[in-house]
């Protein structure tokens, strides 16, 4: 795994109404890398995850995530995701609701989800329902199905929104800690914090270009 | 196959909570209970759910029997479309991460509505036998082909009014007014078939029941035509999904 290039996007445009969100885009993940993303709201940053886990079909263009193309609404293997606001059913508690999202592949039992909702900061044994939770609590659970069945990718699209100072140091503990188990992140932040002391490579996103930033 | 089974499982766990149960209940309880008063001591089980499940055949004939319909017809739409709505805006994307492909998220979503539909009705029989059993009514069944028919045709067509307000909500991108637009489009369809005599053609009459023995056309019409209308209804609503971003489908 070390060192080998686990998403691969070439040329990758998208053009929405006459309007190009993603303009030619070339980029190389290597895996256990950190890389963050920057840009202005609207600049493209959620376009370009959205792109890498299938969620839209690019106007031109590939992207091939470990060795897969990923098209016709393909979603990447190993991969743990949080893309805009987080939503769960309302009606159940944090670990029933993580535990319905595990049944599916059913690779993690009631101990493991139970200890990412502790994880994250949240109580597993809490059954208050998800409706009754702040965003910030909602936040939390969204990282904890992203990190739930251990991807060995992590996308995560402004993981901070709506933590408090508590919650952003917490998840950045957590996501440094993933960093030296070697997973593989890649990150979208407005924190200057969060890009210094996690990222390995920075990219700035502007009006839909991707440019490499030295650090 | 097995991990399909599993999504299904997973969908019907999220639709269905202890909430939505108890007032299907109450639906069935107060459907029943509305045409019990009329029934004989001995009642065949086909021509207890045909009396139920009668429908109106216009809007001003029977507005209790409209309101009545319009209850439990309603009801399994708002709650299916409800949950479609959160699982295509917001929960979709973690879904669809685990199952690694969205034609197959979206094939095994309408496996689960459908079966929500026939589980909704199949919840009404038993709640309504349940509450004829209490009143010291007897139930004989003989007419089990009727009988399936009936219990058929109303999840089919509710299914199909499902896949309607799904493409409406699609089209419109707002799921309350896709809602109110099935609704008034529904109204207006048991008007204007009763009218013009044109029930048989008219996709939203085909459930109910009125409708096939006062207009007099067959289960088998209704099945073929509800069938393919939903066939059509998902290949649309399919390469809308696959070919947009899941989060804008719907603002």
């Amino acid at each position: 795994m070390e060192n080998k290039t686990i998403i691969e996007i070439t040329n990758l445009s998208k053009e929405i109404n006459g309007t190009k969100i993603l303009k030619n885009i070339n980029l190389n993940i290597i895996s256990g890398k950190t890389y963050g993303i920057i840009g202005r709201n609207g600049s493209g940053k959620s376009m370009l995850f959205k792109a890498i886990c299938g969620l839209i079909n690019p106007s031109d263009g590939k992207v091939k995530v470990f060795d897969d193309i990923i098209k016709n609404g393909n979603f990447p293997k190993y991969t743990g995701v949080i893309i805009e606001h987080p939503g769960f059913l309302p009606q159940y508690s944090a670990f029933k609701n993580l535990k319905i999202l595990a049944s599916i592949n059913n690779i993690v039992d009631d101990n493991a989800i139970k200890n990412i909702i502790s994880l994250v900061g949240l109580d597993p044994n809490d059954t208050k329902s998800v409706k009754k939770f702040s965003l910030g609590m909602i936040q939390r659970l969204g990282i904890a199905q992203a990190l739930m069945e251990r991807p060995k990718l992590l996308i995560l699209d402004e993981p901070m929104n709506g933590l408090d100072e508590e919650g952003v140091k917490l998840i950045r503990k957590i996501l440094l800690k993933l960093k030296n188990e070697s997973v593989t992140l890649l990150l979208a932040s407005h924190n200057s914090i969060d890009i210094d002391e996690l990222c390995d490579y920075v990219y700035k996103m502007e009006n839909g270009a991707l440019s490499e930033l030295k650090i | 196959m097995r991990k399909n089974f599993k999504i299904i499982l997973c969908n019907l766990k999220s639709i269905v909570s202890i909430k939505k149960l108890l007032i299907i209940c109450i639906i069935f309880v107060f459907t029943f209970s509305m045409k019990i008063s009329y029934l004989d001591n001995t009642v065949n089980l086909s021509v207890l759910l045909k009396s139920v499940f009668y429908g109106p055949n216009n809007l001003l004939n029977n507005i209790i029997v409209l309101f009545t319909w319009s209850l439990y017809e309603f009801y399994l739409i708002y709650i299916i479309g409800d949950y479609f709505y959160k699982e295509l805006t917001r929960r979709g994307m973690y879904t669809i991460s685990r199952i690694g492909n969205k034609t197959r998220w979206h094939i095994c979503m309408q496996l689960s509505l459908f079966l929500v539909c026939l589980t909704y009705y199949l919840i009404g029989i038993i709640v309504g036998l349940i509450l004829v059993y209490y009143l010291n009514i007897q139930i004989v069944i003989c007419d089990i082909y009727h009988t399936l028919n009936i219990f058929f045709i109303l999840g089919l067509s509710s299914y199909f009014s499902i896949t309607l307000y799904i493409l409406i909500t699609i089209l419109i991108k707002d799921h309350n007014v896709s809602f109110l637009i099935l609704v008034v489009v529904s109204y207006l369809s048991i008007e204007f078939g009763n009218t013009f005599k044109v029930d048989m053609f008219i996709a939203l009459n085909q459930g109910i029941l009125s409708k096939h023995y006062e207009s007099n056309f067959s289960f088998l019409w209704s099945y073929i035509y509800l069938l393919i209308l939903i066939i059509f209804n998902i290949v649309i609503i399919n390469r809308v999904i696959i070919r947009n971003d899941l989060l804008t489908i719907i603002d």
